[in-house]
């Protein structure tokens, strides 16, 4: 045999090989597995094998653009001549056996013509995959409704198809050491941070674990801190948010098999935010931001705070509601804290249950919970009425938050209130607030502060941010983010004023 | 690090706290309103409209009684009658008897003021009898329960801050202070059984020392703030506005009635003499009511009934001012601009009881009728 | 020690973050009582007095930016080590931390006082002071980045409080405050000095500075801080004489706190249960700022870890706090801090001025001599 130069680094090339030892070695590999074809042909005394795994390997494109090709090849089967003959651009030669074995998992198709030293493969990758569909977990009124799919390069072909621009990079990283992942990092190059980028990719690059199930197990390998409460990066299914984010700056991350992307870095405040608040007109828009932070403010302290009035602080309820209160509070055996524990505990279960049981069965389900349960607590003197209209709004409140992970932070959070309120009234309250602030504040995404830019005080980001101007006064990215290319459009010619009737 | 100590701080936390009193609200009697009289042999005696809630029972309300040296006392006494917490964080109305009023209320201000539950909202008025008897009307009478009866009266009969509110906080600030004196609502029980506001009691720092009717009560609002659509009714003789009338006037007076659009006092000490006043009043009326017919057309006639109503406004504050000086009491303040004027800002209120009686108050008061409704007769 | 400060340009922040650390410092405990103690020396005058001491307060301020600007980055404690040598200027140093430390105390007291008048009569001074040294803990581990920030956040989470205002100004009488200028000169300088307590905290200046990024904007932010303050603490003496009669506001013990007990809105009743609960809000910035300085200090005197000293004057200011019981001794450690800030934080500088000076020009001389 001779040896060639270049092509023998590789110490696990186990050609040149008879076919009928390479189907020996190949199903040794694949005991058990019925699934790898072995296709041997003869042609004028040339032995070529054409190996695959069935149902990875799409059957009509193997039929017609490699089987017939190649079987009908009038010249000696060499790798050169089947490269230039198959009509099939992605041929490559492989001689590493291990990279074999990886391949072929993946649905590539392998030609070796005995006696070569490498063999060739195809890919011609079979997936099975759901076509697009409307969101479930994040809906929108208004805008595109299309989601991700498990499939990343649906997603890919989504994302590229928003961003129309050759400035977006999709750089691809493999985690996982014994399964690995395709992971893409998305990002504009002209706009995103640098520093940014490079964390994330350090981040990726040192993250050392043997499989991840999906997006939401990275985004939280790769988070700043696992030890607290809130999010930090944002998850979405919605290909429009993921392409908003990624084009002012921020960076995504879309991960094989997982039907959702997330983005970096997050603030607090963009998990509040919708895409929905674009598409309104700007009054509508911020009306709607307002609303929600207010939900998430009115969602924490209600509950609390009935608790903390009706234990310690019964003067600052007005006289009028005092006596309501009062008097559905007497038939109630437990202290308020008890009392609303367990009424929120039961709230919790109904949304549970909710999202475990079928469409149709969960929304029975809510409204047995929410009225039969409801009516008959109170008359059976388990809980006051009052209480029963204080925990549905701030179970209401909760569920106006964009982010449903986030929502989740919120939903928890009442707890530690709520016994906090329990024991030492509204100063427990104040106590539990003020944690929360200097939680918040200690908080890193990607490094950068969580709370910008309120705190680092940004104030030409606010109208991204707390509420919406009108889009001539939008002409620069955030700041926050400290994007390469502030600009958007040039300020000068959007807030031109022209004269009366010229 | 941080996670222990803190689960240690939040355990520490959760045993000590157990100390804190808990004011479950379904395990309180809320004082709502109170009545002080002081029995002859010094003891106090108070009357308590409660709200407590049970159950079983839809009545909410009940009227306690306690007895004591002290309030406080007599709140311990009090919840004897009633198996619940007395707590004085809601207290809304409080009536002093007739005696009480006449001794002086500073023993009773102190527990109100030192104890921080209590609000400073409290309204502070005065019983022409005993404040038990304005307590114990018959729920029967009045729709609601006799303390929410009363906020309502003291409430809907002003808005804002004019008088008959007057909190303790005013009170307080007001019966301490030199140069003004302070004055409360007079409840007593009227003809239909039930408690009505029927005069302004007159106070010379905390003591009451006599009282007004009631007909006066917005030309006292008039004195001390800025009056905005508040009703006055005014009488004025038919015999100078005789040549406006659409038909002969039957009786030689006539009834009015307008709504102060705007109205405004200022008081100026006479450069020359330090004991003269002028009063300055203005008043942008609104003709509501006229008990016969006018001709309004005529400006002339308008001109004329803003003059008797000037000269009538005029002799009632005279009146009043006269009344006043004899019972020593100076709710109008001129005190403090006795006290602005004088040379080093001080002044005894001691000092000024003595120079009070003597000094002479001119009152201007210039109204105009802006508006006489939808008919011009 | 190095007279000069290292820091990461990462941890440094802006002159303009200044304005809230230095209102975060000043306003704390001591204006809930502030303007009875102002009253009583100056009467209605006390507005004079207030503004006398504002401009005292600038002038000091200017001294200490301009004692500050003779180095590089240095702090008070690399100052005093510059000036008087190594060993005095750690006894120095120490006292200062010292000075810094029974301030925190003294808030810690305060704050517990008036929790149990107003709040909870039972309500043990241990848990309290647990909680708020908790909470201080946990965001001085932040770092100067976090100590700011709280500062900067309850800024704007306790300036409704102002507004609340609005119904005793409407209950005031405006006469109280007539006739103007009849305390002498004396009665208002006592005034004024009777506003030390409130007025302390700016302090914090000798002590941050070297964290600071734009050192060159720092005079604005520092003044405008002082001013607000100012402005802050006249409106509740203004409000307050208007409020209570002049005897009565002799014998009020926490004047501004009872000013809220007449605001009501229709949703909420009694505002004055909240704004005591709030007033943590408004505390908490100070102690926090106050325990930075004091580990900082410690630090950098004795090179002892932060991490470590935050956990021993905790438990110190805890075993402190929950010992102190009787009102009586709570006001003489109230007292002697605010006659201590008087001498340290407005006479201080001004006697550390001219030595800096003498000691610049020494060392150019000898620089000079030198070559």
């Amino acid at each position: 045999m001779r040896r060639r130069h270049g092509s023998k680094n590789k110490k696990d090339s186990i050609f040149p090989i008879t076919i009928d030892e390479l189907e020996k070695t190949l199903s040794s590999k694949f005991e058990n597995n019925p699934d790898l074809k072995f296709s041997k042909y003869d042609q004028q005394g040339q032995k070529i094998a054409v190996f695959f795994i069935d149902y990875q390997v799409s059957s009509d494109k193997l039929q017609q653009a490699l089987l017939v090709p190649l079987l009908g090849m009038k010249k000696e089967w060499t790798n050169d001549s089947i490269l230039n003959e198959i009509p099939i651009n992605s041929g490559t030669k492989i001689s590493s056996f291990e990279d074999i074995l990886k391949k072929l998992v993946i649905g590539e198709v392998f030609i070796y013509a005995e006696g070569e030293e490498e063999a060739i493969s195809y890919l011609l990758l079979h997936k099975e995959s759901r076509s697009l569909e409307k969101a479930e977990t994040e809906s929108l009124v208004l805008g595109p409704k299309i989601s991700f799919t498990e499939s990343l390069a649906t997603n890919l072909n989504i994302v590229r198809w928003r961003i129309k621009s050759t400035d977006l990079v999709l750089e691809e990283f493999k985690i996982g050491k014994t399964m690995p992942h395709d992971i893409r990092l998305v990002y504009m190059k002209s706009i995103a941070n640098e520093e940014d980028v490079n964390t994330v990719r350090q981040r990726l690059q040192e993250l050392d674990v043997d499989e991840i199930e999906d997006s939401v197990v990275l985004k939280q390998y790769l988070e700043d801190s696992q030890t607290n409460l809130f999010p930090q990066f944002d998850h979405t299914e919605l290909p429009d948010r993921f392409t908003y984010a990624v084009k002012k700056g921020k960076i995504g991350i879309l991960v094989e098999n997982s039907p959702s992307g997330f983005i970096a870095p997050a603030t607090l405040y963009s998990f509040l935010e919708t895409t929905e608040d674009l598409y309104m007109r700007w009054q509508a828009g911020t009306f709607l931001r307002i609303l929600r932070f207010i939900a998430v403010i009115f969602s924490i302290l209600v509950t609390p705070m009935y608790i903390a009035a009706a234990t310690y602080q019964y003067t600052i309820i007005p006289t009028q509601i005092l006596l309501t209160i009062g008097q559905s509070r007497a038939a109630v055996p437990f202290p308020p804290i008890i009392e609303a524990l367990i009424l929120e505990f039961l709230l919790e279960l109904l949304r549970e249950a909710g999202a475990r049981l079928p469409t149709k069965v969960g929304q029975t389900m809510g409204i047995v919970g929410g009225i039969v349960v409801g009516t008959a607590a109170v008359e059976a003197g388990i809980t006051s009425n009052i209480l029963i209209i204080v925990v549905a709004m701030s179970a209401l409140s909760s569920f106006t938050i964009p982010s449903y992970l986030f929502g989740t932070t919120i939903r928890l959070i009442r707890f530690p209130m709520m016994i906090l309120a329990g024991f030492l009234g509204f100063l427990g309250i104040i106590f539990g607030i003020c944690w929360l602030i200097i939680h918040l504040l200690r908080l890193t995404s990607l490094g950068r502060p969580y709370l910008v830019p309120l705190y680092p005080l940004k104030l030409h980001d606010f109208n991204k941010v707390f509420f919406r101007t009108p889009f001539n006064y939008t002409y620069n990215r955030a700041q926050s983010y400290r994007p390469k290319d502030l600009i958007r459009f040039s300020k000068k010619d959007a807030t031109k004023k022209r004269d009366i009737d010229e | 690090m941080i996670k222990k100590i803190s689960i240690i701080l939040i355990f520490l936390m959760g045993l000590l706290t157990s100390c804190i009193e808990s004011n479950q609200l379904e395990k309180l009697a809320i004082i709502h309103s109170r009545g002080i009289d002081v029995s002859d042999d010094g003891q106090i005696d108070a009357t308590m409209a409660i709200f407590q809630f049970q159950a079983q029972s839809e009545e909410f309300t009940k009227i306690v009684t306690g007895r004591g040296s002290t309030i406080k006392g007599t709140i311990n006494h009090a919840s004897n009658e009633s198996d619940y917490k007395l707590v004085p964080g809601k207290l809304q109305v409080e009536v002093y008897g007739a005696e009480v009023a006449k001794d002086g209320l500073t023993p009773f201000l102190d527990t109100l003021k030192r104890d921080a539950r209590v609000p400073d909202r409290v309204y502070l008025t005065v019983s022409d009898t005993t404040a038990k008897e304005i307590l114990m009307t018959p729920p029967k009478k009045i729709t609601t329960n006799i303390g929410q009866y009363l906020q309502g009266v003291i409430e809907e009969s002003a808005a804002n801050n004019y008088f008959p509110k007057v909190t303790l906080q005013e009170f307080g600030t007001t019966a301490n202070m030199a140069g003004k004196d302070p004055i409360l609502p007079v409840f007593s029980i009227g003809d239909l059984d039930v408690p009505e506001i029927n005069s302004i009691a007159i106070f010379s720092e905390d003591k009451q020392v006599g009282t007004l009717p009631i007909e006066e009560l917005e030309l006292f609002n008039l004195m001390t703030r800025r009056v905005e659509a508040r009703t006055l009714e005014i009488t004025l003789p038919t015999e100078p506005l005789r040549d406006f009338f659409v038909k002969e006037p039957k009786e030689d007076s006539i009834h009015t009635a307008y709504t102060i659009e705007k109205g405004k006092s200022k008081i100026k000490q006479d450069k020359k003499d330090e004991l003269s006043f002028i009063t300055e009043i203005n008043m942008d009326l609104s003709l509501v009511e006229l008990s016969d017919q006018i001709d309004l057309d005529n400006p002339e006639s308008i001109k004329a009934i803003e003059k008797e109503i000037e000269k009538k406004i005029s002799s009632r504050y005279e009146d009043i001012m006269q009344q006043l000086q004899e019972m020593k009491a100076d709710p109008f303040g001129y005190g403090i601009i006795y006290r602005i004027n004088t040379d080093d800002g001080k002044l005894e209120p001691k000092e000024w009881k003595e120079i009070y009686p003597d000094i002479n108050v001119e009152f201007k008061v210039n109204t105009r009728i802006t508006r006489h409704g939808t008919i011009n007769i | 020690m190095d007279i000069n400060v290292n820091v990461k340009s990462n941890v440094q922040i802006k002159a303009f973050y200044l304005f809230y650390v230095i209102v975060g410092t000043q306003i704390g405990v001591g204006i809930m009582g502030a303007p009875r103690f102002i009253f009583t020396e100056a009467r209605q005058d006390s507005w004079v007095s207030i503004l006398i001491a504002f401009v005292f307060m600038s002038i000091v301020v200017l001294v200490m930016i301009t004692i500050l600007k003779q180095y590089e980055n240095a702090d008070i404690f690399g100052i005093q080590t510059d000036v008087f040598g190594k060993w005095i200027g750690t006894i120095l140093g120490t006292l200062y931390v010292l000075y810094l430390a029974s301030s925190l105390l003294s808030i810690l007291l305060t704050y517990s006082q008036v929790v149990k008048i107003f709040l909870y009569h039972t309500f043990p001074n241990f848990t309290l002071g647990a909680m708020l040294l908790f909470l201080t803990i946990y965001a001085v581990f932040g770092g100067i980045r976090v100590v700011v920030g709280v500062t900067f956040i309850f800024f704007f989470l306790t300036f409704w409080l102002i507004l609340l205002f609005y119904d005793p100004i409407t209950r005031m009488e405006w006469t109280n405050l007539l006739p103007m200028f009849q305390a002498t000169v004396p009665e208002l300088l006592k005034g004024a000095r009777a506003t030390t307590y409130t007025l302390a905290g700016f302090e914090i200046l000798f002590l941050i500075y070297p964290f600071i990024q734009n050192k060159e904007k720092i005079k604005l932010p520092a003044l405008l801080g002082l001013a607000f303050t100012t402005f802050i603490l006249m409106v509740t003496t203004v409000i307050s004489i208007g409020y209570f009669s002049h005897k009565g506001l002799e014998h009020v013990d926490w004047s501004v706190l009872i000013l809220f007990k007449s605001v009501s809105l229709t949703f909420f009743e009694r505002l004055d249960y909240i704004v005591i609960v709030e007033w943590v809000m408004v505390i908490l910035p100070n102690i926090v700022v106050l325990m930075w300085a004091i580990t900082y200090g410690v630090k950098r005197l004795y090179k002892v870890p932060q991490r470590i000293s935050v956990y021993v004057f905790s438990v110190i200011f805890l075993v402190i706090v929950s010992f102190m019981e009787y009102e009586h001794h709570i006001s003489i450690i109230t007292d002697y801090v605010s006659q201590v800030s008087f001498w340290i934080i407005f006479v201080y500088p001004l006697i550390l001025f001219p030595l800096v000076i003498i000691k610049k020009k020494w060392r150019k001389n000898k620089g000079s001599a030198a070559k």
